[in-house]
Protein backbone atom coordinates (compact mmCIF):
# COMPACT_ATOMS: atom_id res chain seq x y z
CA UNK A 1 0.00 0.00 0.00
CA UNK A 2 0.88 3.45 -1.11
CA UNK A 3 0.58 6.60 0.28
CA UNK A 4 -1.12 10.03 -0.62
CA UNK A 5 1.43 13.02 -0.37
CA UNK A 6 -0.14 16.14 0.56
CA UNK A 7 2.27 18.48 -0.35
CA UNK A 8 3.44 16.79 -3.93
CA UNK A 9 -0.21 17.32 -4.56
CA UNK A 10 0.24 20.70 -4.10
CA UNK A 11 3.12 21.36 -5.92
CA UNK A 12 1.74 19.23 -8.83
CA UNK A 13 -1.28 22.01 -8.71
CA UNK A 14 1.65 24.86 -9.18
CA UNK A 15 3.34 22.20 -11.96
CA UNK A 16 -0.16 22.21 -13.70
CA UNK A 17 -1.17 25.64 -13.88
CA UNK A 18 1.96 26.17 -15.86
CA UNK A 19 -0.08 24.45 -18.89
CA UNK A 20 -3.68 26.51 -18.32
CA UNK A 21 -2.79 29.52 -20.87
CA UNK A 22 -2.10 27.03 -23.38
CA UNK A 23 -4.99 24.90 -22.30
CA UNK A 24 -6.85 27.78 -22.46
CA UNK A 25 -6.13 29.70 -25.67
CA UNK A 26 -6.70 26.19 -27.59
CA UNK A 27 -10.24 26.01 -25.94
CA UNK A 28 -11.22 29.33 -26.62
CA UNK A 29 -9.95 30.24 -29.72
CA UNK A 30 -11.42 26.50 -31.18
CA UNK A 31 -14.98 27.45 -29.66
CA UNK A 32 -14.31 31.13 -31.17
CA UNK A 33 -13.57 30.01 -34.41
CA UNK A 34 -16.49 26.90 -34.25
CA UNK A 35 -18.79 29.34 -33.59
CA UNK A 36 -18.32 31.31 -36.93
CA UNK A 37 -18.05 28.29 -38.82
CA UNK A 38 -20.07 26.58 -37.41
CA UNK A 39 -23.16 28.82 -38.20
CA UNK A 40 -22.04 29.71 -41.33
CA UNK A 41 -22.45 25.77 -42.12
CA UNK A 42 -25.51 25.57 -40.44
CA UNK A 43 -26.62 28.40 -42.77
CA UNK A 44 -25.34 27.28 -46.15
CA UNK A 45 -27.10 23.80 -45.12
CA UNK A 46 -30.56 25.27 -44.82
CA UNK A 47 -30.16 27.01 -47.99
CA UNK A 48 -31.98 25.69 -50.65
CA UNK A 49 -29.69 26.71 -53.45
CA UNK A 50 -26.40 25.43 -52.09
CA UNK A 51 -24.50 23.17 -54.05
CA UNK A 52 -22.02 22.30 -51.02
CA UNK A 53 -24.48 20.81 -49.24
CA UNK A 54 -23.72 17.27 -49.66
CA UNK A 55 -19.97 18.14 -48.95
CA UNK A 56 -21.14 19.91 -46.15
CA UNK A 57 -23.32 17.00 -45.02
CA UNK A 58 -20.44 14.39 -45.42
CA UNK A 59 -18.05 17.13 -43.08
CA UNK A 60 -19.89 17.12 -40.10
CA UNK A 61 -20.85 13.59 -40.26
CA UNK A 62 -16.81 12.84 -39.97
CA UNK A 63 -16.05 15.51 -37.74
CA UNK A 64 -18.98 14.18 -35.71
CA UNK A 65 -18.44 10.42 -36.22
CA UNK A 66 -14.11 10.05 -35.82
CA UNK A 67 -12.65 10.43 -32.28
CA UNK A 68 -10.77 13.57 -31.87
CA UNK A 69 -7.37 11.69 -31.75
CA UNK A 70 -7.94 10.36 -34.87
CA UNK A 71 -8.84 13.57 -36.35
CA UNK A 72 -5.20 15.25 -34.40
CA UNK A 73 -3.22 12.16 -35.54
CA UNK A 74 -4.50 12.57 -39.38
CA UNK A 75 -3.98 16.02 -39.70
CA UNK A 76 -0.45 16.90 -37.78
CA UNK A 77 1.36 13.93 -38.66
CA UNK A 78 -0.73 12.18 -41.44
CA UNK A 79 -1.35 15.11 -43.68
CA UNK A 80 2.09 16.38 -43.95
CA UNK A 81 3.20 13.30 -45.79
CA UNK A 82 0.54 14.59 -48.56
CA UNK A 83 1.24 18.13 -48.18
CA UNK A 84 4.73 18.77 -46.63
CA UNK A 85 3.82 22.73 -46.63
CA UNK A 86 1.72 21.48 -43.60
CA UNK A 87 4.55 20.36 -41.33
CA UNK A 88 5.48 23.97 -41.04
CA UNK A 89 1.90 24.12 -38.61
CA UNK A 90 3.14 23.64 -35.01
CA UNK A 91 1.44 21.59 -32.42
CA UNK A 92 -0.76 24.75 -30.90
CA UNK A 93 -1.63 26.14 -34.25
CA UNK A 94 -2.72 22.69 -35.42
CA UNK A 95 -4.81 21.56 -32.44
CA UNK A 96 -6.35 24.75 -32.60
CA UNK A 97 -6.96 24.49 -36.04
CA UNK A 98 -8.37 20.67 -35.52
CA UNK A 99 -10.23 21.53 -32.46
CA UNK A 100 -12.07 24.52 -34.35
CA UNK A 101 -13.30 22.11 -37.57
CA UNK A 102 -14.59 19.75 -34.96
CA UNK A 103 -16.28 21.96 -33.13
CA UNK A 104 -17.74 23.42 -35.72
CA UNK A 105 -19.14 20.34 -36.72
CA UNK A 106 -21.00 20.32 -33.41
CA UNK A 107 -21.98 23.87 -33.30
CA UNK A 108 -23.52 23.41 -36.81
CA UNK A 109 -25.96 20.85 -35.84
CA UNK A 110 -26.54 22.97 -32.41
CA UNK A 111 -27.54 26.15 -35.00
CA UNK A 112 -29.45 24.01 -37.29
CA UNK A 113 -32.06 22.87 -34.80
CA UNK A 114 -32.63 25.80 -33.08
CA UNK A 115 -33.14 27.17 -36.36
CA UNK A 116 -35.32 25.01 -37.77
CA UNK A 117 -37.40 25.66 -33.63
CA UNK A 118 -37.45 29.55 -34.29
CA UNK A 119 -41.47 30.27 -35.90
CA UNK A 120 -41.41 30.86 -39.73
CA UNK A 121 -43.32 33.71 -39.48
CA UNK A 122 -40.35 35.42 -37.61
CA UNK A 123 -38.75 35.49 -40.97
CA UNK A 124 -42.00 36.43 -42.88
CA UNK A 125 -42.42 39.71 -40.62
CA UNK A 126 -38.83 40.52 -40.66
CA UNK A 127 -39.71 40.72 -44.58
CA UNK A 128 -42.50 42.97 -44.66
CA UNK A 129 -41.21 45.08 -42.33
CA UNK A 130 -38.34 45.57 -45.64
CA UNK A 131 -35.74 43.48 -44.77
CA UNK A 132 -33.60 41.72 -46.64
CA UNK A 133 -33.07 37.97 -46.08
CA UNK A 134 -29.91 38.38 -44.56
CA UNK A 135 -30.97 40.74 -42.84
CA UNK A 136 -33.64 39.63 -41.37
CA UNK A 137 -31.47 36.46 -40.22
CA UNK A 138 -28.79 38.61 -38.39
CA UNK A 139 -31.76 40.84 -37.07
CA UNK A 140 -34.12 38.74 -36.14
CA UNK A 141 -33.53 34.88 -36.57
CA UNK A 142 -30.27 34.17 -35.71
CA UNK A 143 -30.85 36.15 -32.49
CA UNK A 144 -33.46 33.83 -31.58
CA UNK A 145 -31.85 30.82 -32.71
CA UNK A 146 -28.64 31.12 -30.48
CA UNK A 147 -30.90 32.03 -27.61
CA UNK A 148 -32.07 28.34 -27.79
CA UNK A 149 -28.66 27.06 -29.25
CA UNK A 150 -26.65 28.03 -25.99
CA UNK A 151 -27.20 24.81 -23.90
CA UNK A 152 -25.92 22.42 -26.34
CA UNK A 153 -23.39 25.26 -27.32
CA UNK A 154 -22.31 24.84 -23.87
CA UNK A 155 -21.54 21.34 -23.81
CA UNK A 156 -19.73 21.79 -26.95
CA UNK A 157 -17.67 24.20 -25.34
CA UNK A 158 -16.67 21.58 -22.54
CA UNK A 159 -16.02 18.55 -24.70
CA UNK A 160 -13.55 21.19 -26.14
CA UNK A 161 -11.97 21.78 -22.95
CA UNK A 162 -11.68 18.14 -22.13
CA UNK A 163 -11.04 17.92 -25.71
CA UNK A 164 -7.82 19.50 -25.61
CA UNK A 165 -5.94 16.93 -23.10
CA UNK A 166 -5.08 14.51 -26.31
CA UNK A 167 -3.35 17.72 -27.52
CA UNK A 168 -0.52 16.71 -25.20
CA UNK A 169 -0.22 13.74 -27.45
CA UNK A 170 1.11 16.60 -30.47
CA UNK A 171 3.11 17.72 -27.71
CA UNK A 172 2.08 20.22 -26.36
CA UNK A 173 2.45 21.66 -22.75
CA UNK A 174 -1.12 22.23 -22.12
CA UNK A 175 -2.23 21.21 -18.43
CA UNK A 176 -2.65 17.66 -19.32
CA UNK A 177 1.10 17.67 -20.87
CA UNK A 178 2.57 18.91 -17.78
CA UNK A 179 1.02 16.93 -15.85
CA UNK A 180 2.46 13.76 -17.78
CA UNK A 181 5.73 15.48 -17.66
CA UNK A 182 5.36 15.97 -13.59
CA UNK A 183 4.26 12.51 -13.11
CA UNK A 184 6.71 10.85 -15.10
CA UNK A 185 9.46 12.58 -13.45
CA UNK A 186 8.35 12.31 -9.66
CA UNK A 187 6.82 8.54 -10.05
CA UNK A 188 3.88 10.46 -8.51
CA UNK A 189 1.00 9.46 -10.79
CA UNK A 190 -2.08 9.67 -8.52
CA UNK A 191 -1.08 12.88 -7.02
CA UNK A 192 -0.58 14.36 -10.68
CA UNK A 193 -3.46 12.85 -12.52
CA UNK A 194 -5.83 14.36 -9.32
CA UNK A 195 -4.90 17.15 -9.59
CA UNK A 196 -5.53 17.55 -13.43
CA UNK A 197 -8.40 16.09 -13.42
CA UNK A 198 -9.55 18.63 -10.69
CA UNK A 199 -8.37 21.39 -13.20
CA UNK A 200 -10.59 20.38 -15.76
CA UNK A 201 -13.66 19.71 -13.40
CA UNK A 202 -13.41 23.09 -12.22
CA UNK A 203 -12.60 24.43 -15.71
CA UNK A 204 -16.05 22.43 -16.71
CA UNK A 205 -17.75 24.30 -13.89
CA UNK A 206 -16.87 27.42 -14.72
CA UNK A 207 -17.88 26.88 -18.15
CA UNK A 208 -20.90 25.94 -17.49
CA UNK A 209 -21.90 28.58 -14.52
CA UNK A 210 -21.02 30.93 -17.25
CA UNK A 211 -23.34 28.94 -19.63
CA UNK A 212 -26.49 29.57 -17.32
CA UNK A 213 -25.79 33.33 -16.64
CA UNK A 214 -25.92 33.77 -20.32
CA UNK A 215 -29.32 31.58 -20.34
CA UNK A 216 -30.63 33.38 -18.12
CA UNK A 217 -29.35 36.81 -19.19
CA UNK A 218 -31.28 36.06 -22.49
CA UNK A 219 -34.05 34.97 -21.59
CA UNK A 220 -34.87 38.09 -19.38
CA UNK A 221 -38.09 39.50 -20.54
CA UNK A 222 -38.73 36.96 -23.78
CA UNK A 223 -39.07 33.25 -22.31
CA UNK A 224 -40.56 31.22 -25.15
CA UNK A 225 -42.22 31.92 -28.58
CA UNK A 226 -44.28 34.37 -29.35
CA UNK A 227 -47.42 32.25 -30.17
CA UNK A 228 -51.36 32.85 -29.92
CA UNK B 1 -54.49 54.13 -57.89
CA UNK B 2 -52.70 52.39 -55.13
CA UNK B 3 -52.09 49.00 -56.41
CA UNK B 4 -53.54 46.91 -59.59
CA UNK B 5 -53.25 43.00 -59.76
CA UNK B 6 -54.40 41.06 -62.61
CA UNK B 7 -54.22 37.41 -62.86
CA UNK B 8 -52.93 36.43 -60.14
CA UNK B 9 -52.39 32.36 -60.27
CA UNK B 10 -50.79 30.40 -57.93
CA UNK B 11 -50.45 26.69 -57.08
CA UNK B 12 -49.67 24.31 -53.90
CA UNK B 13 -48.40 21.21 -56.08
CA UNK B 14 -51.26 20.27 -58.23
CA UNK B 15 -53.61 22.14 -56.42
CA UNK B 16 -55.06 26.08 -58.06
CA UNK B 17 -55.23 27.56 -55.13
CA UNK B 18 -55.87 31.11 -57.08
CA UNK B 19 -57.59 30.66 -60.67
CA UNK B 20 -57.45 33.97 -62.19
CA UNK B 21 -57.70 36.71 -59.22
CA UNK B 22 -57.47 40.61 -59.82
CA UNK B 23 -57.91 43.31 -57.49
CA UNK B 24 -57.24 46.95 -57.81
CA UNK B 25 -57.00 49.61 -54.21
CA UNK B 26 -57.81 53.12 -54.70
CA UNK B 27 -56.61 55.72 -52.81
CA UNK B 28 -58.15 55.56 -49.24
CA UNK B 29 -60.27 52.50 -49.98
CA UNK B 30 -60.98 49.74 -47.53
CA UNK B 31 -61.15 46.44 -49.79
CA UNK B 32 -62.07 43.29 -47.15
CA UNK B 33 -61.90 39.69 -48.66
CA UNK B 34 -64.28 37.31 -47.61
CA UNK B 35 -64.76 33.56 -47.97
CA UNK B 36 -64.76 30.51 -46.78
CA UNK B 37 -61.43 28.80 -45.23
CA UNK B 38 -59.39 27.16 -48.31
CA UNK B 39 -60.42 29.87 -50.22
CA UNK B 40 -57.19 31.62 -51.25
CA UNK B 41 -57.82 34.81 -49.64
CA UNK B 42 -54.30 34.45 -47.43
CA UNK B 43 -52.79 32.93 -50.02
CA UNK B 44 -54.02 35.90 -52.29
CA UNK B 45 -52.55 39.10 -49.30
CA UNK B 46 -49.35 36.38 -49.19
CA UNK B 47 -48.90 36.61 -53.01
CA UNK B 48 -49.12 40.34 -53.03
CA UNK B 49 -46.25 40.22 -50.30
CA UNK B 50 -43.91 38.01 -51.94
CA UNK B 51 -44.15 35.65 -48.80
CA UNK B 52 -45.31 33.43 -51.77
CA UNK B 53 -44.16 33.39 -55.16
CA UNK B 54 -47.20 33.61 -57.14
CA UNK B 55 -46.88 31.17 -60.66
CA UNK B 56 -48.74 33.85 -62.65
CA UNK B 57 -50.09 37.46 -62.01
CA UNK B 58 -49.44 40.84 -63.02
CA UNK B 59 -48.82 43.56 -60.20
CA UNK B 60 -48.45 47.35 -60.40
CA UNK B 61 -47.58 49.67 -57.15
CA UNK B 62 -46.84 52.95 -57.03
CA UNK B 63 -44.08 53.30 -59.75
CA UNK B 64 -43.31 49.82 -59.82
CA UNK B 65 -44.87 47.43 -62.34
CA UNK B 66 -43.85 43.45 -62.54
CA UNK B 67 -44.56 39.71 -63.73
CA UNK B 68 -45.09 38.60 -60.59
CA UNK B 69 -43.91 34.61 -60.99
CA UNK B 70 -40.66 36.61 -62.43
CA UNK B 71 -40.00 38.96 -59.32
CA UNK B 72 -36.71 38.87 -58.40
CA UNK B 73 -35.82 38.73 -54.58
CA UNK B 74 -34.81 42.82 -55.03
CA UNK B 75 -37.82 43.53 -56.91
CA UNK B 76 -39.58 41.23 -54.40
CA UNK B 77 -38.62 43.54 -51.36
CA UNK B 78 -39.40 46.67 -53.20
CA UNK B 79 -42.96 45.68 -53.13
CA UNK B 80 -42.74 44.90 -49.64
CA UNK B 81 -41.50 48.07 -48.50
CA UNK B 82 -44.23 49.75 -50.28
CA UNK B 83 -47.00 47.69 -48.27
CA UNK B 84 -47.22 46.27 -44.36
CA UNK B 85 -48.78 43.68 -43.44
CA UNK B 86 -50.56 42.73 -40.28
CA UNK B 87 -50.45 38.63 -39.43
CA UNK B 88 -53.17 36.90 -37.90
CA UNK B 89 -50.67 35.23 -35.26
CA UNK B 90 -49.12 38.12 -35.11
CA UNK B 91 -45.62 37.44 -35.46
CA UNK B 92 -44.29 40.18 -33.31
CA UNK B 93 -40.30 39.56 -32.93
CA UNK B 94 -39.79 37.62 -29.97
CA UNK B 95 -36.64 39.36 -29.27
CA UNK B 96 -37.47 43.16 -29.60
CA UNK B 97 -39.48 44.81 -26.82
CA UNK B 98 -42.72 46.46 -28.10
CA UNK B 99 -41.37 49.68 -28.86
CA UNK B 100 -38.33 47.61 -30.71
CA UNK B 101 -40.78 45.89 -32.67
CA UNK B 102 -42.38 49.11 -34.05
CA UNK B 103 -39.02 50.47 -35.03
CA UNK B 104 -37.21 47.40 -35.83
CA UNK B 105 -38.34 48.19 -39.95
CA UNK B 106 -37.33 51.63 -40.51
CA UNK B 107 -33.95 50.94 -38.31
CA UNK B 108 -33.22 48.13 -40.48
CA UNK B 109 -34.22 50.29 -43.56
CA UNK B 110 -32.43 53.30 -42.05
CA UNK B 111 -35.16 55.45 -42.73
CA UNK B 112 -34.82 57.17 -39.61
CA UNK B 113 -32.55 57.99 -36.58
CA UNK B 114 -32.88 55.82 -33.89
CA UNK B 115 -34.39 59.17 -31.84
CA UNK B 116 -36.78 59.43 -34.89
CA UNK B 117 -37.92 56.18 -34.75
CA UNK B 118 -38.33 55.68 -31.50
CA UNK B 119 -40.36 58.97 -31.42
CA UNK B 120 -42.52 57.89 -34.24
CA UNK B 121 -42.82 54.65 -32.33
CA UNK B 122 -44.23 55.96 -28.99
CA UNK B 123 -47.08 58.07 -30.93
CA UNK B 124 -48.03 55.41 -32.68
CA UNK B 125 -48.56 53.30 -29.51
CA UNK B 126 -49.99 55.64 -27.51
CA UNK B 127 -52.60 55.48 -30.96
CA UNK B 128 -53.12 52.05 -30.30
CA UNK B 129 -53.46 52.65 -26.90
CA UNK B 130 -50.48 51.27 -25.77
CA UNK B 131 -48.33 53.63 -24.00
CA UNK B 132 -46.68 52.96 -21.06
CA UNK B 133 -45.93 49.15 -22.55
CA UNK B 134 -43.04 50.65 -24.83
CA UNK B 135 -40.62 48.27 -23.03
CA UNK B 136 -42.68 44.94 -22.46
CA UNK B 137 -41.88 42.00 -24.83
CA UNK B 138 -44.59 40.64 -26.65
CA UNK B 139 -44.64 37.68 -24.55
CA UNK B 140 -45.98 39.83 -21.70
CA UNK B 141 -49.02 41.13 -23.85
CA UNK B 142 -52.30 39.75 -24.25
CA UNK B 143 -53.34 38.46 -27.31
CA UNK B 144 -55.44 41.84 -28.28
CA UNK B 145 -52.22 44.05 -27.02
CA UNK B 146 -50.46 42.14 -29.62
CA UNK B 147 -52.13 42.63 -32.41
CA UNK B 148 -52.27 46.10 -31.62
CA UNK B 149 -48.42 46.30 -31.51
CA UNK B 150 -48.68 44.24 -34.76
CA UNK B 151 -50.64 46.83 -36.02
CA UNK B 152 -48.13 49.76 -35.09
CA UNK B 153 -45.71 48.31 -36.52
CA UNK B 154 -47.36 48.29 -39.80
CA UNK B 155 -47.77 51.86 -39.74
CA UNK B 156 -44.77 53.11 -38.41
CA UNK B 157 -43.18 52.54 -42.12
CA UNK B 158 -46.00 54.54 -43.80
CA UNK B 159 -46.99 51.62 -46.63
CA UNK B 160 -49.28 52.53 -49.43
CA UNK B 161 -51.69 49.89 -48.47
CA UNK B 162 -51.73 47.75 -45.03
CA UNK B 163 -53.11 44.38 -45.52
CA UNK B 164 -54.60 42.57 -42.95
CA UNK B 165 -54.28 38.99 -42.79
CA UNK B 166 -57.65 37.79 -40.56
CA UNK B 167 -56.34 40.11 -37.82
CA UNK B 168 -58.95 38.92 -35.66
CA UNK B 169 -59.05 34.99 -35.72
CA UNK B 170 -56.30 34.21 -33.52
CA UNK B 171 -57.68 36.04 -31.08
CA UNK B 172 -60.24 35.10 -27.69
CA UNK B 173 -63.14 36.65 -28.12
CA UNK B 174 -62.77 39.27 -25.23
CA UNK B 175 -60.12 40.67 -26.95
CA UNK B 176 -61.50 41.09 -30.61
CA UNK B 177 -63.31 44.30 -30.33
CA UNK B 178 -60.28 46.64 -29.05
CA UNK B 179 -58.45 45.69 -32.61
CA UNK B 180 -61.32 46.15 -34.13
CA UNK B 181 -61.30 49.33 -32.97
CA UNK B 182 -58.28 50.01 -34.02
CA UNK B 183 -58.79 49.34 -37.37
CA UNK B 184 -62.19 51.12 -37.53
CA UNK B 185 -59.87 54.49 -36.59
CA UNK B 186 -57.88 53.46 -39.21
CA UNK B 187 -60.64 53.30 -42.20
CA UNK B 188 -62.20 56.61 -40.99
CA UNK B 189 -58.66 58.17 -41.66
CA UNK B 190 -58.69 56.76 -45.37
CA UNK B 191 -56.11 54.60 -45.12
CA UNK B 192 -55.77 52.34 -48.27
CA UNK B 193 -56.27 48.52 -46.86
CA UNK B 194 -57.19 45.14 -47.66
CA UNK B 195 -58.43 42.73 -44.89
CA UNK B 196 -58.98 39.57 -44.88
CA UNK B 197 -61.73 38.35 -42.44
CA UNK B 198 -64.65 36.57 -40.93
CA UNK B 199 -66.03 39.20 -39.55
CA UNK B 200 -68.91 39.97 -41.83
CA UNK B 201 -70.19 42.67 -39.78
CA UNK B 202 -67.20 44.19 -39.37
CA UNK B 203 -66.64 43.66 -43.52
CA UNK B 204 -69.94 45.54 -44.04
CA UNK B 205 -69.41 48.49 -41.68
CA UNK B 206 -65.84 49.14 -43.05
CA UNK B 207 -65.45 48.27 -46.36
CA UNK B 208 -65.96 50.34 -49.28
CA UNK B 209 -65.82 47.71 -51.25
CA UNK B 210 -66.48 43.38 -50.66
CA UNK B 211 -64.67 40.61 -52.46
CA UNK B 212 -66.21 36.96 -51.98
CA UNK B 213 -63.58 34.55 -52.96
CA UNK B 214 -64.41 31.21 -54.00
CA UNK B 215 -62.46 27.89 -54.89
CA UNK B 216 -59.22 30.14 -56.15
CA UNK B 217 -61.93 32.89 -57.88
CA UNK B 218 -63.70 36.20 -57.24
CA UNK B 219 -67.09 35.04 -57.70
CA UNK B 220 -69.11 38.22 -56.47
CA UNK B 221 -67.73 41.79 -55.44
CA UNK B 222 -69.54 45.38 -55.07
CA UNK B 223 -70.39 47.64 -52.15
CA UNK B 224 -71.52 45.93 -48.78
CA UNK B 225 -74.90 46.88 -49.52
CA UNK B 226 -75.36 45.32 -52.29
CA UNK B 227 -73.30 42.26 -51.52
CA UNK B 228 -73.94 41.41 -48.39
CA UNK B 229 -77.90 42.42 -47.99
CA UNK B 230 -78.74 41.42 -51.08
CA UNK B 231 -76.53 38.49 -52.30
CA UNK B 232 -77.78 37.01 -55.21
CA UNK B 233 -74.55 34.32 -55.40
CA UNK B 234 -75.97 31.23 -54.36
CA UNK B 235 -72.11 30.33 -52.98
CA UNK B 236 -72.24 33.47 -51.51
CA UNK B 237 -75.98 32.84 -49.92
CA UNK B 238 -74.96 29.66 -48.67
CA UNK B 239 -71.49 30.94 -47.14
CA UNK B 240 -73.16 34.16 -45.63
CA UNK B 241 -76.13 32.11 -43.60
CA UNK B 242 -73.65 29.78 -42.74
CA UNK B 243 -71.85 32.31 -41.26
CA UNK B 244 -74.75 33.96 -39.32
CA UNK B 245 -75.52 30.41 -38.14
CA UNK B 246 -72.85 31.03 -36.23
CA UNK B 247 -70.71 28.52 -38.39
CA UNK B 248 -67.63 30.97 -38.07
CA UNK B 249 -64.35 29.07 -38.29
CA UNK B 250 -61.35 30.28 -37.07
CA UNK B 251 -58.52 29.16 -39.69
Amino acid sequence: MGSFDLTVFLRAFRTIMRGLPVTALAAVAAMAAALVLGTLIALVRRSPQAVGKRLLTAYVSFFRGTPLMVQLFLFYFGLPQLFPALSTIGPLGASILVMSLNGSAYVSEAVRSSLASVDPVQMEAALSVGMGKSQAMARIVLPQAFRIAVPPLGNTFIGLIQGTALTFMLGLRDVMGMAKMGAAASYRFFEFYLAVGLVYWLLAAGATWFNRRLEMRLSLGHGGHDGA
Amino acid sequence: MVLEMKGLVKNFGNHRVLDGVDLHLKEGEVVALIGPSGSGKSTMLRCLDFLEQANQGFLEIDDIALDMSQATEREALAVRRKLSMVFQHYGLFANRTVLGNVTEGLLAQKTLSREEAEERGRQLLARVGLAGREESYPNQLSGGQKQRVGIARALALEPKAVLLDEPTSALDPEWVGEVLQVIRSLASEKRSMVIVTHEIAFAREIANRVLFLDEGKIAAQGSPEELLENPKHPRLQAFLTGMLGGVSDRG
